[in-house]
């Protein structure tokens, strides 16, 4: 699978999809196809987006479980079923309950950042969904109504990396998901506190920090005026 | 070139933070980070007593010592006697915040720079008249002007009531108190 | 499907489609950084909004400033006469409530295990009017009861909608608010209160309130000129209070006692024959009983109560006849006597009744009865208010006394524990906790069949909820207008300042419509908010978007006018020291001293609470804004005096433990020399147990946990201060 697409399928797993969306997106080859594209990503020594060795195959090459957990690999390798993943969200990805854990970058942007298991101070449409929005306007692109209120909402994020590398926009993509997605560690404590039933979603965002974190030796985006240390 | 400074009438304040949260609000500051402070003192005993607040914010020193210990010129006196934080330039080292007197100087918990009051009015846009906690005080306790200048609001108040620093002349600060 | 498929189901719909983009178009972060310091240096795009403040009660106007979308600076309106160009702190502070991350974004139903469950408006519309139809078909409308605290949308569509259901149970916060002041004052002179002419007095007495820490700026503002104009000002409390800041003198008083001070004062102006005899035998009935039944009411006794000295009432009172008429009690508002004891609602109608004494009625610097304006008859019958409800608000036979605008909220709370409320909606009331005893009410409201919660964050009463419906904050809605009183008649509007932050959430009007037709009886509300908006300003000679131009039009051809006969709307048509009303409510038909709470035993303190200039209710505490500066100052801290403390061997700051038989915590104190012995003070805003609220949660003492259920006879307030506790330190 494209780089592209394995970011589209890594949105709309956090993002609102109907059933049949549901149902296409993990049907067994396609999402097969998807963990080999995520597993690519975790270990080719390629900046994003950049097209992989000819002839270059999986045999022989790290597996899954190199990268993830024996819980958050079996609930990986077995995506929940519409039904199940409609009943976490909602209790979960929905705001003011006490296990909430909306996947919002403005409300994991630690105001004490010592402190990322407590996060204070975050609230909506903060630095982030600010300047996430005039991105996504830049691009000539819309946010979906449902989501005006976070445009920095993890689907959003990564729809928006696919976006860019399917545009040929590499390097902005590059530059994206370095300065971007810090805010999973934040995240990322506050599902393991939900326990299992979030593992499904843990194992996502622990491929997306992975993902980064391939991708460090290819930094450098002043070109684009980006931040040069990734405080966001 | 103008020496702006302000007065505070503690006869006057009620001690119910509005120009604090003004302050954060309009600046747009975090909400631990506070460029207004209070003290409160009680007077006498129970039940001859009276209360006193005092508000206490940067006092655009003359004789800054945060300008002094600052290592790399981020604290620095600006135009109008107005002592001004390069953002840019602060390390977060905090010396300044030792170094102040009157406790003034907050660390921005996102950046971890230091800031403070910057006489807001001076930049003000929008539908303020003057700095965010002059205008929203709502006792009226708070006067902004030109210190040099005798005709000046400020510098007739300060002549009639005989306001002082609060410290005296320990840094030639440049908020002068009515107590 | 092939990966074309997926990437199809972008969620970045636009122009440019999802398959490509213009690669000019993207920036980082450092450099979108840069550009949008620039923007808030002034280049962005700048929208005004004339608004109303929603941080209390008063309900200020104010210009909100929006950059780019995002709320900015807050800026009070000059035109506006509760704001006279000001906010408070909570005005600055409450407003991030819009963005904060502990609002509700879905409508809420609670699952089998207890747990809270995003479902959809229609399948919580759906079932909610199942539920109700299923009550009313099994029990009669009268099963039905609403509970809110007004706001200009809220109070028209909660009412309108209970109406249209049938039932009368529609009730406010007043029972924990101004209930009994407003009521007992009502007794005395036929309306539930006057404003005090504070800064035109030359003398005016506070009992239990204070202007600068229940703040209305204007109120702060009139207060601050009578203190230059020489007023003598008198401030009555328990505490050494913010406002004495421009008194000339602190009384403190045992708390509960007002009515013996007011008792005794009255005493001391008949007994010297210093009052307006003229006035009161011209404008009043009953006098003469008062006179006698008061007899035993000097100084000397209130003194054994009230802890206040003999010759201090007896100078109080003398001042006040000096400066009579231009002088007054202040009505006060919950303070001493809007809700807290046995003894509230006689203690509004001695203080009513006193003022009278002074002959200040709508003198110069003395008590104003002003007057409101409010929209006239609409003719379109869309807007016809459904059919009379015959039967009679739970409450009102208990309670004669309280007002039937308000009516008991405490006593709907017994009803659901009953069974005789089998259904309740809850519009912007954290009842539960803030009404009366938190763990009764908890039980009392766990009987409901049916419980509705409507707000904007997770309150302890929305936790107890079947159905948690979301509201958009009051930053992104528009409301009804606000008809206001005072000595210039005005007409305020909430206009929206923000677009919807959260898609899923809706405003007032729109909930309680949709709501209305779930539960089969939409067809009284066939028409927008605009279009009644619209249709009651028209009636003032106003238009809803000439309103929204300007936020605030006063009417200064209704302006009150000094020495306009006074007007009682009492049965006598004058002011009555004694009521018919009051006697079969079975108290003495001339206010008379009634022991305002049981005995305080060995080693316990008098409880009372109080507003800080930072909170409202408990409504603010989850503002960071606002914490921050409770924790920074220790403003949730107990207060208890330096003698009880030296008893004690407390010190400042130490740990102590508060408890009585109802409830036990601990928290840091404060020991200082504001507050009268014997008396321990709590704020009334903390001690949130809703973990949803992450600011707040946890934090403070709450008050309400150490005070019993109990209603206060033929007023029905709660009887808020009515309780003890011991103090002691941790470990001793």
């Amino acid at each position: 699978m494209e780089d592209a697409a394995v970011f589209s399928t890594l949105a709309q797993c956090f993002g609102p999809v109907d059933e049949g969306a549901w149902d296409e997106l993990t049907e067994a080859a396609q999402w097969d196809e998807f963990l080999d594209g995520a597993r690519r990503l975790l270990q080719d020594d390629r900046p994003l987006g950049a097209k992989g060795r000819i002839g270059w195959t999986l045999a022989g090459r790290r597996p899954l479980q190199d990268f993830l957990c024996e819980r958050e690999l079996s609930a990986l390798l077995d995506p929940p079923s519409y039904e199940a993943r409609r009943a976490f969200a909602a209790r979960h990805f929905t705001g003011g309950l006490p296990e909430s854990a909306v996947p919002v970058e403005s409300l994991y942007r630690p105001e004490v950042p010592t402190d990322p298991a407590t996060p204070r101070g975050g609230a909506y449409l903060g630095e982030a969904a600010l300047y996430v929005r005039d991105v996504i306007a830049g691009l000539g692109l819309e946010v979906p109504a449902d989501l005006t209120a976070c445009p920095d909402h993890l689907s959003l994020e990564l729809d928006l990396v696919a976006v860019l590398l399917r545009s040929g926009m590499d390097e902005a993509a590059r530059a994206f998901v370095a300065e971007r997605f810090g805010w999973l560690t934040a995240y990322r404590t506050r599902l393991l506190a939900l326990g299992d039933e979030a593992s499904f979603y843990l194992a996502l965002i622990d491929l997306i920090m992975g993902i980064r974190a391939q991708q460090e030796p290819y930094a450098d985006y002043s070109s684009i005026g980006c931040a040069t240390d990734s405080v966001a | 070139m103008a020496n702006y400074g302000m007065l505070i009438n503690t006869k006057k304040c009620i001690g119910c933070y509005a120009c604090r949260t003004a302050c954060q609000r309009q600046n747009n500051l975090l909400p631990d980070e506070a460029f207004i402070r209070f003290e409160e003192r009680e007077v006498g005993t129970y039940p001859s007593v009276r209360v006193e607040h005092v508000p206490l914010q940067c006092m655009h020193c003359e004789d800054a010592p945060c300008v002094s210990v600052c290592p790399t010129g981020a604290a620095k006196y600006g135009t109008d006697g107005i002592v001004e934080v390069d953002q840019g330039r602060c390390i977060g080292c905090l010396y300044c915040v030792a170094a102040c007197p009157y406790q003034v100087r907050v660390r921005n918990s996102e950046t971890g720079a230091v800031d403070k009051c910057r006489f807001c009015t001076v930049a003000a846009q929008d539908g303020t008249k003057m700095c965010s906690c002059v205008e929203a005080c709502l006792t009226g306790c708070r006067i902004f002007g030109d210190l040099d200048d005798p005709d000046s609001e400020i510098s007739k108040a300060i002549a009639e009531t005989g306001a002082t620093p609060i410290a005296g002349d320990l840094t030639k600060a440049k908020i002068y108190y009515v107590r | 499907m092939s990966e074309n498929a997926i990437t199809r189901r972008s969620f970045l719909a636009g122009s440019a489609g999802v398959a490509a983009v213009a690669a000019a178009g993207f920036t980082g972060f450092g450099a979108w950084q840069q550009a949008h310091a620039d923007e808030e240096a002034g280049t962005g795009r700048t929208d005004a909004v004339h608004t109303l403040c929603n941080a209390c009660s008063s309900k200020c106007g104010y210009t909100a400033y929006v950059v780019d979308g995002k709320l900015t600076k807050l800026i009070g309106d000059e035109n506006n006469p509760n704001a006279e160009g000001h906010l408070c702190a909570r005005g600055y502070g409450y407003s991030q409530i819009a963005y904060s991350k502990d609002r509700l974004t879905d409508p809420l139903k609670k699952n089998a295990q207890g747990k809270f469950e995003a479902i959809t408006w229609d399948q919580a519309y759906a079932e909610i009017g199942e539920k109700v139809k299923a009550i009313i078909a099994e029990n009669g409308p009268e099963a039905i009861g609403l509970v809110q605290d007004p706001r200009p949308s809220g109070s028209y569509y909660c009412n309108r909608f209970i109406a249209a259901l049938g039932s009368p149970n529609t009730y406010t916060h007043g029972a924990a608010c101004n209930l009994s002041k407003a009521s007992g004052i009502t007794q005395a002179i036929g309306t539930g209160d006057w404003v005090s002419d504070v800064a035109n007095s030359q003398m005016t007495m506070f009992i239990g309130r204070s202007y600068c820490d229940g703040i209305r700026p204007s109120q702060v503002a009139a207060l601050e000129r009578a203190h230059e104009n020489g007023a003598y000002i008198v401030m009555v409390d328990p505490r050494c209070n913010n406002s004495t800041v421009f008194a000339d003198e602190w009384v403190p008083i045992t708390p509960g006692t007002d009515l013996a001070l007011v008792l005794a004062m009255s005493n001391v102006l008949i007994k010297n024959h210093l009052y307006d005899a003229e006035f009161v035998a011209a404008n009043s009935v009953g006098f003469d009983d008062w006179a006698v039944a008061i007899e035993g009411c000097t100084p000397a006794w209130a003194e054994q109560l009230t802890g206040i000295p003999a010759n201090t009432i007896e100078s109080l009172a003398a001042r006040f006849a000096e400066a009579a008429p231009a002088a007054s009690i202040e009505p006060s508002w919950r303070g001493a006597y809007g809700c807290a004891y046995a003894n509230s609602g006689e203690t509004a109608r001695a203080v009513a009744l006193f003022n009278t004494l002074l002959g200040c009625w709508n003198q110069p610097g003395g008590a104003l009865l002003t007057s409101g304006i409010s929209a006239g008859k609409l003719d379109d019958p869309r807007f016809a208010a459904p059919p009379k409800v015959e039967a009679k608000k739970l409450g009102s036979e208990e309670y004669p006394l309280a007002s039937a605008s308000m009516g008991s909220a405490v006593y709907a709370g017994e009803m659901a524990k009953t069974g005789a409320l089998k259904g309740m909606f809850f519009y912007y009331s954290n009842m539960a906790v803030g009404y009366s005893n938190p763990a009764y009410l908890a039980d009392a409201l766990s009987n409901l069949e049916l419980m509705v919660v409507c707000d904007v964050q997770m309150s302890e009463t929305a936790m107890l909820a079947d159905y948690v419906l979301p509201e958009t904050s009051y930053l992104e809605r528009s409301e009804l207008p606000e008809f206001g009183g005072g000595r210039v008649p005005y007409v305020a509007l909430r206009s929206q300042v923000l677009d919807v932050i959260h898609p899923n959430t809706r405003s007032c009007d729109q909930i309680f419509t949709e709501l209305a037709e779930a539960c089969g009886v939409g067809e009284y509300f066939q028409f927008t908010q605009d279009e009644l908006a619209e249709a009651q300003l028209n009636t003032v000679g106003l238009t809803l978007e000439g309103l929204r131009q300007v936020g605030t039009v006063q009417f200064p051809d209704k302006a009150f006018v000094y020495g306009k006969q006074p007007t009682f709307n009492t049965p006598a048509k004058k002011v009555q020291f004694t009521s018919e009303a009051c006697a079969k409510a079975g108290l003495s038909p001339c206010p008379v001293w009634i022991e305002p709470q049981d005995p305080v035993g060995e080693g316990e303190y008098r409880l009372v609470g109080g507003k800080q200039a930072i909170m409202t209710h408990t409504q603010t505490a989850n503002v960071p804004e606002l914490m921050n500066i409770a924790e920074e100052y220790g403003l949730m801290r107990p207060w208890i005096s330096v003698a009880d403390a030296e008893a004690l061997g407390i010190k400042d700051n130490d740990e102590i433990v508060v408890e009585n038989d109802l409830h036990s915590g601990t928290s840091k104190v404060r020991v200082t020399e504001r507050i009268s012995p014997g008396v321990v003070y709590l704020p009334s805003h903390y001690g949130c147990t809703s973990p949803e609220q992450h600011t707040a949660y946890g934090k403070g003492l709450r008050i309400m946990d150490y005070v019993p259920f109990h209603i206060e006879p033929a007023y029905g307030s709660t009887m808020s201060q009515n309780t003890t506790v011991r103090i002691k330190k941790v470990g001793a």
